[in-house]
């Protein structure tokens, strides 16, 4: 910790930026001191300037034994810089990742003219131009600080500023900066002073003028650590907005929907239009309405309120239901409605008397009036027919194709111990009704109504010929019956039978689509290959050689015809379906997601199917598959108080008309994004607005329901309120369901998603820059304090297999991807945009928190620090852990400690290290017991278990790993989060000077 | 020759033993000439042999007993063709005192057992509905069970149940009972239930057959596939077939109330049809299909699912009105063709009390020689013995023929009108064929694809001699009826018969006396059925009545020359009387029959033997009384059903014995009980012990009746009798002897009709 003092001696401001990211000590955003200061960065401290020239004491300044004293997580040896430059700096080696993409990236002119101005105007004429320099000048660590600060001298005012301005100042630096490494030019030069751990030296940084601390900026990876493990209590009438998603919480419901069920992108509504388009900021919220309540929650689950039938008591005018905020006068007879204010007689079986303070004499008998959350038992209006348990149907490939790659018999073993477990633990679903049906040429059905199950087989494909099902919906069994008859053994050996090497994936959906055409219901579909005979038969499309040029976008345009008009057909009879999709090849997901999408089901990809490697996550998806909340036949519809009204909606859902979405099934894992629109300005007497949402739907169980869901939100009459009261979470869930839906229903190129994602941060920080933080210095950086972490996260976003135009991203997965990223519920979307990366080699010890879990087991809150994701954080000998919520990555360093090796993996050396293994930590040590529960406790945040990869250092597959580590350059356009932060200083800066 | 001796020997009965010689002549016979053969007539002189026969080769009839043979030349002279043959050299050895058997005289029928590898054994394709209320299909499978317990082990036995939807079983999956559905309410073509059931060649996999088949010479791959899947050795499947049907269910699609259940029969049967046809086309097989209640679903549909649309009755038909009917028959009788082309046939068992649509699939059971029995329930004895007596053995083997085809040979003279029976017309055509067509005609060769012991087929012939001079007295008539004997060999039966042909003006009382008139009478009701489906039940009524009144014209003598004298022989008095019951019977009038019922009925009287038939058209009728020693032969008629006396009636399809109000009287008060009227019990038991004798052997098995006078079961004999003393007669002419019964009808009574018939045979003749 000496060192780090000394590094805040030698650059006093960042002393003062530490605090502004403890909470406690938060005041006024535009405080300059809450601000990361470009200009203080830039301010001419000559002397860093000079020491950067000079190579002796550059060298100096990567002193390896001075880096490992850095204050960092990690105590990386000193041998990574070197591995590193190995690995990375070598032209040969291509390192995908680290290539400078041409567009962000101007490479230097020629090197001699590196001083002087000649070179300035060179850069300047060549800005926003693609300029191709030498390879070796691609190397990650000597270019890309360089390069973006070019694009930062870009800027023409700046350009012309007299040399008083700060950004002249720094102008020169990039060019000395780069400059540094060519002179040297030898491959052994000292590595580490262009190693990426460079930005975060602080003696580097400080002396090159750099005030962006890198661990000083904002990121995920900080604010959680040490405390992550604590559980921050919230209330939801909080003036506040909820804690971040990442954060553990408690909640109390105290009239507002609990923020994992709805949460607003602005706690405040902006009182005009204009506010609010001057923001730049999005007005909605994201309403995932089974979320799972925690234990610590309060009520720890969604009271549940019997009208006894009586008719549900509601707005007359605006159909709004009664909730917490709705006030009752005159006796207790009439009530006044709180989204728009008209005066309602209360109906007779509601009456009550008031007492002294206004409040309902029975409160207390009425959980509507008091939570922000509730369901109401279903009156018999709102019943269209008697409800019945959910259904499921399982329709499982047996072509010889899933034979052989034995994906049925998994398939089979999996379903089988996870409905054994879940029979056994009398689940909900235990009384749910289950058939199964497999299917190569024909399908085939079974009757598990007898004492001896009987096959029967279905041949007719014909257009009219599939879809007609031998036995009705409600003679099917349940999951307890399937589970004492054994059955699913005798379907291993029935399926295992059939030699047949076509499937008719699309007429097996049909049928079961058939079956459950009665009540509705879930299919869930194992399917290997595409299907090539009956109904819907895909021819894919080969079209590869589009990928990655500007017709990439037409392959992820579906096939139109039958599985869209089958998708409406499943969505109108409220089948929802579930796709596992286990294809070697290309699998159309495009077009076989329509189905998925119309009817909120699933897409689970297993590319490369290896029951070895995948029948964990296998196990694991189905496993949450089986037991979340679910949900089927919704509709959900939203309200807002007046003045503001419903503009869209986002998400899978089938919308009968404009304000409502209409849900053939849906789960705790699914959530919605709802945008708001102004319908008029906003009385600024009226402080509190609200929102409701509304779900109509059936349990799992049979139940018909009605989850109403309130939330109170405050006005906002000015820009610094607005942005005080903005919730970065939401905003992020919503802004990347907006991209999706530009990219899957628009047909935008990712270039030009990529361009409105940096769009969308300009505008919020040029919009706080201009109202909010007119006193800061111009060359301030001023990031407002509740969405300071939006940089990153839309930089994480930009980087996300999704947007990231590169063609390592299979066309599949980022097909998948888009319609993930519209259902994923908060947490997921923060996962993904800024995965964990932990370093598991030397963790701190875990954390023990009082408290139980639903179990009763005593919770032990396994995760250790977060790692900024940063190669910088990478070194040799560590083994690392990376989870975005969709798939897993172990990292094996090259030098990895045996120790390690043989309690993660079992083996001895990293050579032993199979990649295609699965991992299974050996408990009996005691770091496999931690790396367990790590892995465990990721598991249950993470939405889907996702595709689990050993990664060893220097092997074909690490680009996989670096290409999630967000702070750094990733893929041929990638900027570095330093570099990102300081372009967009420069183009917001560029906005305002346009402005002024 | 006695007539009953000709068909104890050959199983032949002929209209008219002697034939006139000229077309002129015959037509003024006015009945048609023809002759009931019964192939499989189990004959007096049984004999087989086990060789082939030796065709002539100018007509290609067999050697026969009359065909002069002439062993020093080794020749014989066909009888037919008059053709000079050369015996086969292995005839070389036989002489005059060693002559064949074929030759002999009393051979004049007889079995060659064909020198070909035998076929498979018979094919029992079930065909179950499982519509049915719980008991019924518990009954129905009890009964299934029972029946597999009648077959013999190397029957080869298929499944298809069918509800909604349809259901093949695959019987050779041995891990568990596995059906392949077919959507109930659009029936697959013949290529898409091979596709659906991996039949067709390019699907096949390298799944071995059955080992253990005992088909023999199977090249066909599909016969294979379904061989060892579909439709196996009884023996192989035995445990898999009746674990199945035990554990059937009744179909699980729900009957909203008021609402019939949604059964797919028409579409079972094609799946059936199409699964044997491509697999053992002309292989003796049986489609077996049990049906609960009529066909609501897809193709052969007779009935909406609506309860309140009543299924079509006669008069619907007859106005045009049934929506479904002529499509339905029109999809059966496709089925039919297919059927026979196969040499399969189809077996309706249907039990239900309302109708099921068997006049709509009738061609399919009458076509291919299937049966049908209809009855209330599948618990109902009718349906149960009939079932068992399907499968009664001979000496191991089932008493059923298989795939036969039926040829007639004629001299040049005669030419052959048509045939009805339990058969099809081959569309074999050749110079004997006559132009006119009666029946099924158009053919000399018939194909009938199932043959039972009393199967008896009426044929029809022409007299085209234009000349007057008849030559040869004799003219000849041989029948070649191939067939697939149940042990699997193919025999042909050979019968040759002449009748005598004489000039007919000046001999008209040899044909007179040569005149058959049981014969006479199946052939002319056979023939006014044929009409009546197609033409208005009036004008064959007409027809029927000018053709008696003609024949009695023609016939009969008046000794008084007036009406009043009229005199017929014996051998054609009874005639009329057949002629006023058959116009009575169920089998033309339909009033008070449903088409199901009517088709039933019809069906069996162009099927079974002359006796039968003549009971059927003139039910017997006995009584018994106290002090009387034997039954009395008695007349059918009301003046027959008397308050003292127990009545037995045989109408071939009912037996019913019916108690004097008297004798129902006394056994109330419990008379028969007591030791001291021992014999009014004996009296009770003896019509009861008669009548199971009646139903011996009988099929199929008829409704057996007790009942009293005035009771309501009393309508069974109430309907037969002649009403000759009817409501009308008894008010204004109210006798005194009141143990006349009543019977309240509007139909004229026998003496009414033989005074019209006189009046206007005479009016006719003068």
């Amino acid at each position: 910790m000496s060192q780090n003092n000394g590094y805040n001696n030698q650059n006093p401001g960042y002393a003062q930026q530490n605090q502004p990211y403890n909470p406690a000590l938060n005041t006024h955003n535009s405080n300059p001191q809450n601000t990361l200061s470009y200009s203080q960065q830039y301010a001419p401290p000559t002397q860093g300037t000079q020491q950067y020239y000079n190579p002796a004491q550059s060298q100096q300044v990567y002193d390896p034994n001075q880096y490992q004293q850095q204050p960092s997580y990690g105590a990386p040896p000193p041998t990574q810089e070197q591995l590193k430059q190995t690995s990375y700096a070598s032209p040969t080696t291509q390192n995908y990742a680290y290539q400078p993409n041409q567009q962000y990236v101007q490479p230097p002119p020629q090197q001699p003219t590196l001083v002087a101005p000649p070179t300035q105007q060179q850069l300047l004429s060549g800005a926003g131009q693609p300029v191709y320099g030498q390879p070796q000048q691609y190397d990650y660590n000597q270019n890309n600080q360089p390069y973006n600060q070019q694009r930062l001298i870009s800027n023409p005012p700046a350009v012309n500023a007299p040399p008083t301005d700060p950004s002249q100042l720094y102008k020169q630096q990039p060019q000395q900066q780069f400059q540094g490494p060519m002179v040297q030019g030898a491959p052994q030069q000292q590595p580490g002073l262009v190693s990426p751990q460079g930005y975060q030296d602080p003696n580097a940084y400080g002396r090159r003028a750099g005030r962006i601390d890198p661990s000083q900026m904002p990121s995920p990876a900080k604010r959680t650590y040490p405390k992550m493990y604590q559980k921050v209590e919230y209330t939801t009438d909080s003036q506040d907005g909820p804690p971040s998603s990442t954060v553990r919480i408690s909640v109390a419901d105290r009239g507002s929907a609990h923020p994992a069920i709805l949460r607003a992108s602005l706690k405040a509504i902006p009182q005009t239009k204009e506010l609010l388009n001057d923001s730049g900021l999005f007005m909605g919220a994201i309403l995932n309405p089974l979320a799972e309540l925690e234990p610590t929650d309060l009520p720890n689950s969604v009271p549940i309120v019997d009208t006894a039938n009586n008719e549900l008591v509601r707005c007359n005018r605006c159909r709004s239901y009664v909730n917490p905020f709705t006030r009752f006068d005159n006796m207790g007879r009439d009530f006044s409605c709180n989204f728009c204010g008209f005066n309602n007689q209360v109906p007779r079986w509601y009456l009550s008397n008031l007492d002294g303070y206004g409040k309902r004499r029975d409160l207390e008998m009425h959980p509507e009036l008091s939570y922000g959350t509730v369901d109401y038992v279903a009156t018999n209006d709102l019943v269209t027919k008697p409800p019945t348990p959910l259904t499921y149907v399982f329709v499982l490939d047996v072509s010889s194709n899933s034979l052989r790659q034995e994906i049925f018999q998994t398939v089979c073993n999996t379903l089988r111990n996870i409905i054994d477990e879940l029979v056994a633990n009398e689940s909900d679903l235990s009384q749910c009704k289950v058939t199964f049906v497999t299917f190569a040429r024909s399908i085939h059905f079974y009757n598990l109504h007898e004492t001896h199950p009987q096959m029967m087989v279905v041949g007719d494909l014909s257009q009219e010929g599939s879809g007609f099902v031998p036995f009705p919906q409600d003679s099917l069994v349940t999951f307890d019956q399937v589970a004492s008859s054994g059955f699913i053994e005798k379907l291993i050996t029935l399926g295992s039978q059939c030699q047949e090497s076509d499937q008719v994936m699309g007429s097996a959906l049909v049928a079961a689509q058939s079956l459950l055409s009665e009540h509705g219901g879930r299919i869930v579909i194992f399917s290997s290959q595409l299907p090539a005979l009956g109904q819907g038969r895909i021819k894919p499309r080969e079209d590869f050689k589009q990928l990655g040029s500007d017709k990439e976008k037409s392959l992820y345009a579906p096939q139109l015809g039958f599985w869209k008009s089958f998708g409406d057909q499943c969505a109108s009879s409220k089948v929802s379906v579930d796709m596992y999709l286990f294809g070697s090849g290309f699998m159309e997901t495009s077009t076989l997601t329509q189905i998925t999408q119309l009817t909120n089901g699933h897409t689970y990809l297993y590319h490369h199917f290896d029951p070895k490697r995948d029948s964990e996550r296998l196990h694991g998806d189905l496993r949450r598959h089986l037991s979340r909340p679910t949900a089927y036949d919704c509709m959900i519809k939203m309200r807002c108080s007046s003045g503001i009204s419903i503009r869209r909606y986002f998400g899978h859902y089938v919308s009968p008309n404009e304000d409502e979405m209409d849900l053939a099934g849906i789960d705790s894992d699914t959530a919605f994004g709802i945008e708001f629109k102004h319908d008029s300005k906003l009385d600024e007497n009226q402080s509190d607005h609200f929102i409701q949402a509304v779900m109509l739907y059936t349990t799992r169980t049979g139940h018909r329901r009605l989850r109403v869901m309130t939330s109170k939100l405050n006005l906002a009459t000015t820009m610094s309120s607005l942005f005080k009261k903005a919730d970065m979470d939401a905003t992020l869930a919503l802004t990347s369901r907006l991209l999706s839906a530009q990219v899957v229903k628009n047909r935008e190129s990712l270039e030009n998603v990529q361009q409105m994602i940096n769009n969308y941060s300009i505008g919020v920080l040029t919009a706080y820059r201009k109202y909010c933080s007119q006193a800061s210095a111009p060359g301030q950086l001023v990031l407002p304090e509740a969405l300071k972490l939006l940089p990153v996260y839309y930089l994480g976003l930009q980087k996300s297999p999704c947007f990231r135009t590169a063609t390592d991203v299979m066309l599949d997965e980022r097909i998948n991807n888009f319609n993930l990223l519209m259902e994923m519920p908060i947490r997921s979307v923060l996962m993904y945009c800024y995965p964990y990366l932990f370093s598991l080699h030397n963790m701190p010890p875990s954390e023990i928190v009082d408290g139980y879990d639903r179990d009763g087991n005593v919770i032990q809150y396994a995760l250790p620090p977060q790692l900024s994701l940063t190669a910088s954080k990478i070194e040799s000998d560590g083994l690392y852990l990376l989870c975005d919520g969709l798939n897993m990555y172990w990292f094996v360093g090259r030098q990895c400690d045996a120790g390690v090796l043989s309690a993660v993996f079992g083996v001895e050396s990293v050579d032993q290290v199979d990649g295609n293994a699965l991992v299974q930590p050996n408990v009996d040590t005691e770091l496999g017991a931690r790396v367990k529960a790590i892995v465990d406790e990721l598991n249950r945040m993470s939405a889907r278990r996702g595709m689990v990869r050993v990664i060893k250092e220097r092997d074909q597959m690490e680009t996989l790993f670096y290409a999630r580590l967000i702070e750094d350059r990733v893929g041929h356009n990638g900027t570095n989060y330093v570099e990102h932060l300081i372009w967009m200083h420069k183009e917001i800066q560029g906005k305002l000077d346009v402005g002024n | 020759m006695n007539y009953q001796e000709n068909e104890n020997q050959n199983g032949l009965r002929h209209s008219f033993n002697v034939l006139p010689s000229n077309r002129l002549e015959a037509s003024r016979l006015v009945l048609p000439v023809g002759a009931l053969y019964t192939p499989l007539k189990p004959v007096t002189n049984p004999l087989v042999l086990k060789y082939d026969p030796v065709f002539c080769k100018g007509c290609r009839s067999i050697l026969n007993p009359y065909c002069r043979p002439n062993f020093q030349s080794k020749t014989w002279d066909c009888p037919i063709c008059q053709a000079r043959n050369m015996f086969p050299p292995a005839y070389h050895g036989c002489s005059e005192t060693n002559a064949p058997a074929e030759v002999l005289s009393q051979y004049t029928t007889i079995e060659y057992e064909l020198n070909r590898p035998p076929g498979n054994p018979p094919i029992f394709l079930y065909v179950l509905d499982t519509c049915l209320p719980e008991e019924e299909l518990s009954l129905l499978k009890d009964s299934i069970l029972m029946s597999i317990n009648l077959l013999p082990q190397e029957s080869l036995v298929g499944l298809i149940t069918f509800g909604t939807t349809a259901q093949v079983y695959e019987l050779g999956f041995a891990e568990c009972s596995k059906a392949y559905v077919f959507r109930g309410d659009k029936s697959p073509t013949h290529e898409q239930v091979q596709d659906q059931l991996g039949l067709r060649s390019s699907t096949f996999q390298s799944q071995p057959a059955n080992p253990q088949s005992n088909l023999q010479g199977n090249i066909n791959p599909c016969t294979s596939q379904v061989a060892s899947r579909f439709i196996l050795p009884l023996s192989h499947c035995e445990s898999m077939l009746t674990t199945i049907i035990e554990e059937l269910q009744v179909d699980p699609w729900p009957v909203k109330p008021k609402r019939r259940f949604r059964r797919c029969t028409g579409v079972a049967i094609g799946i059936a049809t199409s699964l044997l046809e491509c697999s053992f086309s002309n292989s003796g097989a049986r489609i077996m299909s049990f049906l609960g209640g009529p066909c609501t679903l897809g193709d052969g549909q007779i009935a909406g699912l609506e309860l309140t649309e009543v299924i079509r009755m006669h008069n619907d038909l007859r106005n045009d009105k049934a929506p479904h009917f002529k499509k339905a028959v029109k999809y059966y009788q496709n089925l039919t063709q297919r059927l026979v082309q196969n040499g399969h046939c189809l077996d309706v068992f249907a039990a239900c009390l309302d109708q099921v649509g068997v006049a709509e699939m009738k061609s399919c059971c009458e076509n291919t020689g299937g049966v049908l029995i209809i009855t209330d329930t599948f618990e109902n004895e009718i349906y149960q013995e009939s079932l068992k007596r399907l499968f009664t053995t001979n000496e191991g083997n089932l008493t059923m023929a298989f795939n036969a085809t039926i040829e007639v040979q004629v001299s040049q003279e005669i030419k052959i009108c048509g045939a009805i029976g339990p058969l099809t017309s081959m569309n074999v055509k050749n110079n004997h064929v006559s132009e006119t067509e009666l029946g099924y005609g158009n053919t000399n060769a018939w194909k009938l694809n199932s043959l039972m012991p009393t199967s008896t087929i009426a044929f029809y012939f022409d007299i085209v001699n234009q000349t007057t001079n008849p030559g040869s007295p004799f003219r000849f008539f041989q029948y070649l009826t191939s067939y697939q004997h149940p042990s699997g060999y193919f025999r042909l039966r050979v019968t040759t018969q002449y009748l005598r042909w004489v000039e007919g003006d000046q001999n008209l009382n040899e044909i007179k006396v040569g005149f058959d008139q049981d014969a006479a009478a199946v052939l002319i009701s056979r023939l006014s059925v044929f009409k009546a489906e197609s033409e208005y039940l009036f004008d064959v009524l007409r027809w029927l009545d000018r053709s008696l009144i003609r024949l009695v014209t023609r016939f009969g003598e008046y000794r008084q020359q007036s009406a009043d004298g009229l005199a017929l022989a014996p051998n054609f008095s009874l005639f009329p009387q057949f002629m006023y019951h058959l116009r009575r019977s169920q089998f033309l009038r339909v009033f008070n029959s449903s088409p199901d019922e009517t088709a039933f009925f019809r069906l069996w009287l162009n099927r079974e033997n002359t006796f039968n038939c003549i009971l059927m058209i003139q039910p017997t009728l006995h009584s018994y009384a106290a002090g009387q020693a034997y039954p009395m032969t008695v007349q059918l008629d009301s003046v027959s059903v008397r308050p003292n006396v127990i009545l037995l009636l045989d109408t071939f399809f009912a037996v019913v014995v019916h108690h004097g109000e008297q004798i129902a009287g006394w056994r109330k008060a419990g008379f028969d009980q007591k030791p001291e009227f021992a014999y009014l019990k004996e009296l009770q038991e003896q019509p009861v012990k008669d009548a199971q004798q009646l139903m011996e052997g009988r099929f199929p098995y008829p409704r057996f009746l007790e009942c009293d006078e005035g009771g309501s079961q009393a309508r069974f004999l109430i309907a037969k009798i002649n009403p000759s003393v009817t409501h009308h007669t008894s008010s204004y002419n109210a006798s005194p002897n009141a143990n006349n019964t009543v019977v309240l009808t509007d139909d004229a009574s026998m003496q009414v009709f033989m005074e019209y018939l006189k009046n206007l045979a005479w009016e006719s003749r003068t």
